[in-house]
């Protein structure tokens, strides 16, 4: 059995032209929605040819960041053994626009093949299966903000149990009318638009729209391939549910795992819900005190459902190379229950390990630490 | 390593609303494929399927219906205590191709109309993994809960998750279950596909046309072996090796060479440790679709070589039709009752072999022979297989 994951390869896509550049500085989204002349034409020149004629931004947003990571990790595909490269994705809402054509095309007598079948979320990670031959398992979950880090901890086990050498794994989020929506109608949205994470005045979720992927492997296999890792992937904890408990549990079992009692600093999931904030802030006090920096990327990113797991771990895994704890911005206030140390402005200093939350229909802490030569 | 065992099954299909009424309809070769009365299909190439006649329409959730109704069953079966292990050693696994399909299009519609009281009920079922959460609270457990979306091939995945949930020990008990409900939706879905027969659904028949679309749920307690030991409970068989490849060559059709389904065989055997000649009988996937089967044959050919022609083969998708996210785990939980009775089921409406692969589909009759060890294949769009190996104890 493989201890030691790394994360040799990353890939964004996001609302800001440089995700890491805009993060790091404390930048706000422009918009909720990604650049689309300029995904076109990235993820135009991966899918070539007619059978991807049909891919929907879903595939166009995870194909991208995919592609991204590949390059990143510098692997060399026709050198693999493709049936030992897994893919473990995440989606929320996968295929939802897909599926509100393919509604209407049955109203209107017109139905649209394509349309049906890109309304499963699963189309997505098949279509990276395709463009890269990669013939290993393909595990797809569909969960809510934690999603992508959970596909995350199905893409290390995969590594682990001895099944796959190389996972591209990570999760993605294309907004539409439905997801934004219902997120409206169970009043779970900001009506002032603003992302204050664990901010008294807080008023809920700003969505966004975005992808993430990582490229894991042994570190024996990134070694012998000659490739210096990122950062190690450590260990992991899930908890049920988004209460103080659920995500105490994660962070504990994340630590045991990891054999670490100390971090330096946690990227929180905290994306402005009244209620989830709360459960993650109690949490975090329960466990580690008031004193630990706890910063959430999403002040600025905003909530990409699927995409969101992934994204925060890609925010800590850069903030470890470049040694910089990204700010918490709009945050002014806590409350009493929030009482924990949040990062307002950016950080410089020595970052060896992060602890990344995720916190959805189940609650996840990642662990990551720097890997030293 | 701890191993994992099968010790409670629940089973809702057209062709029985528990296990029991199930496999005696698999078994005797009785088809719960009717006419639909869901929704109009008159535009569509056939009027049938395999739709659940004892659950009113008016029931608005119903895969979730579905779902909790087999899940029930199978936790009496298991007389498991779910309280009792523990939330922190239980996870609730569903696979699932578009969970609660039919409220979604009544979603649109509330939106359509500016119904905004309705829309916000029906917002509370959907995406997916809402069934999974749900499910945990009719049991008033707080588990972890998963939720595999890959069309066709979620709940053998779910069952593959849970095994090797079990064998690291992170769980003792996993409800693993599987739902798919009919609707206009995925029936003019495989329609604009030509997946559909007009006539009648005859896997692997040199005449097959196309599948025939059901509807159901299967749920299935695993336990690790020390634990159901530990409660003195009868076990129906070891859930023994699973495999998952992918075809990567086509978005909605399989593989001609049967790539991914050899992959996910061959890792399946290996996992179970169980050599293909020990094999007693194949449940196939056997939609009845031209590429399909005639894939299946190809996989089976190249994994089992001559020995291909001696095991028994079987689809019950012309029983209860393409279930889509619940065929997985109906047709594992279908290879543990052939374990326990030491029957396997016919393929119906079989008639006659495509020339190259004349081999045993078990055609009209049930037969009687022991069986030992089973394996399970299915396949999805985007060219995801997978496998499960049940081992009798």
């Amino acid at each position: 059995m493989n201890e030691g994951i790394v994360i040799t390869g990353i890939g964004a896509v996001s609302p800001f032209d440089d995700f890491w550049t805009s993060i790091k500085s404390g930048k706000v989204i422009p918009d909720s929605r990604v650049n689309f002349a300029n995904l076109d034409e990235k993820s135009s020149l991966i899918l070539k040819g007619d059978r991807f004629r049909t891919a929907n931004y879903d595939s166009r947003f995870f194909v991208t960041a995919c592609g991204e990571a590949l390059k990143d990790a510098k692997i060399d595909l026709r050198k693999s053994d493709r049936a030992k490269i897994g893919i473990s994705a995440g989606a929320c809402f996968g295929g939802i626009e897909s599926y509100e054509a393919f509604h209407r095309s049955i109203s209107e007598n017109r139905l649209e093949p394509s349309s049906f079948s890109n309304s499963l979320a699963s189309v997505s990670p098949a279509i990276i299966s395709l463009v890269w031959e990669i013939t290993g398992p393909c595990i797809v979950v569909s969960g809510e903000f934690s999603v992508s880090a959970e596909a995350i901890i199905n893409g290390v086990n995969l590594i682990k149990d001895g099944i796959c050498e190389v996972v591209l794994t990570g999760g993605w989020e294309k907004l539409s009318t439905t997801s934004v929506e219902q997120y409206r109608l169970k009043g779970m949205l900001s009506t002032s638009g603003i992302c204050r994470p664990f901010d008294r005045e807080r008023d809920g979720l700003v969505l966004a729209e975005g992808a993430g992927v990582l490229v894991i492997e042994s570190i024996e296999h990134a070694l012998r391939r000659g490739k210096i890792p990122y950062a190690f992937v450590k260990g992991f904890g899930i908890g049920s549910g988004w209460q103080q408990n659920g995500i105490g549990q994660a962070m504990k079992s994340a630590c045991i795992q990891s054999k670490m009692e100390m971090v330096d600093y946690i990227s929180a999931s905290a994306n402005s819900s009244i209620k989830f904030d709360r459960g993650e802030a109690m949490g975090i006090r329960d466990i580690w005190g008031k004193d630990i920096p706890v910063t959430s990327i999403k002040s600025m990113l905003g909530e990409t459902l699927g995409a969101s797991g992934v994204l925060s771990t890609i925010s800590a895994v850069l903030s470890m190379r470049d040694n910089i704890v990204p700010p918490t911005v709009n945050y002014r206030q806590g409350e009493p229950e929030c009482d924990i140390k949040i990062v307002r402005e950016p950080v410089y200093k020595s970052i060896d390990s992060v602890m990344v939350n995720s916190i959805g229909l189940n609650a996840v802490s990642i662990i990551l630490r720097r890997y030293l030569p | 390593m701890e191993r994992a065992v099968i010790t409670g099954i629940g089973i809702v299909t057209c062709a029985g609303m528990n296990k029991e009424l199930f496999w005696e309809s698999v078994r005797e070769g009785k088809s719960g494929i009717s006419e639909i009365t869901l929704f109009d299909t008159s535009k569509y190439r056939t009027r049938l399927g395999g739709e659940i006649k004892e659950i009113k329409s008016e029931i608005q959730d119903r895969a979730g219906y579905l779902l909790s109704s087999a899940a029930i069953e199978a936790v009496r079966d298991a007389e498991i205590e779910l309280k009792e292990v523990g939330d922190e050693r239980v996870e609730i696994i569903v696979g699932t191709a578009h969970g609660e399909l039919i409220m979604w299009g009544d979603y649109y519609d509330a939106l359509r109309n500016h119904d905004r009281v309705k829309a916000e009920e029906l917002c509370n079922y959907f995406p997916p993994w809402m069934l999974s959460k749900r499910l945990s609270q009719d049991f008033g457990i707080k588990s972890l809960t998963m939720t595999i979306s890959t069309l066709c091939t979620a709940s053998t995945i779910a069952l593959g998750m849970a095994l090797n949930k079990i064998r690291r020990e992170e769980i003792d008990v996993a409800i693993v279950g599987g739902v798919d409900v009919l609707s206009e939706f995925i029936f003019a879905g495989f329609d604009s596909l030509r997946a559909i027969t007009p006539s009648i659904c005859r896997p692997f028949d040199k005449k097959r046309d196309g599948l025939i679309l059901g509807e159901g749920s299967g749920v299935l307690i695993i336990e690790s072996f020390r634990h159901a030991v530990k409660r003195n409970i009868k076990v129906y068989a070891e859930l023994a090796g699973f495999g998952t490849y992918s075809d990567a060559v086509h978005l909605t059709a399989p593989d001609r060479s049967g790539r991914g389904a050899t992959l996910s065989l061959n890792a399946g055997l290996k996992d179970a440790q169980v050599k293909p000649e020990n094999i007693s009988y194949i449940n196939a996937h056997g939609t009845g679709t031209n590429y399909n089967d005639r894939m299946e044959c190809v996989a089976i050919k190249k994994v089992f070589g001559e020995q291909a022609y001696k095991i028994p083969i079987s689809s019950i998708k012309p029983i209860i039709g393409h279930t889509s996210g619940a065929s997985g785990i109906i047709e594992v939980a279908l290879c543990a009752l052939c374990i326990r009775d030491n029957v396997v089921p016919p393929t119906i409406n079989f008639r006659e072999p495509m020339s190259d692969f004349e081999f045993d589909f078990v055609p009209v009759k049930y037969r009687e022979m022991p069986i030992a060890t089973t394996v399970s294949m299915n396949s999805a769009f985007g060219g995801s297989n997978a496998c499960v190996v049940l081992k009798e104890l």
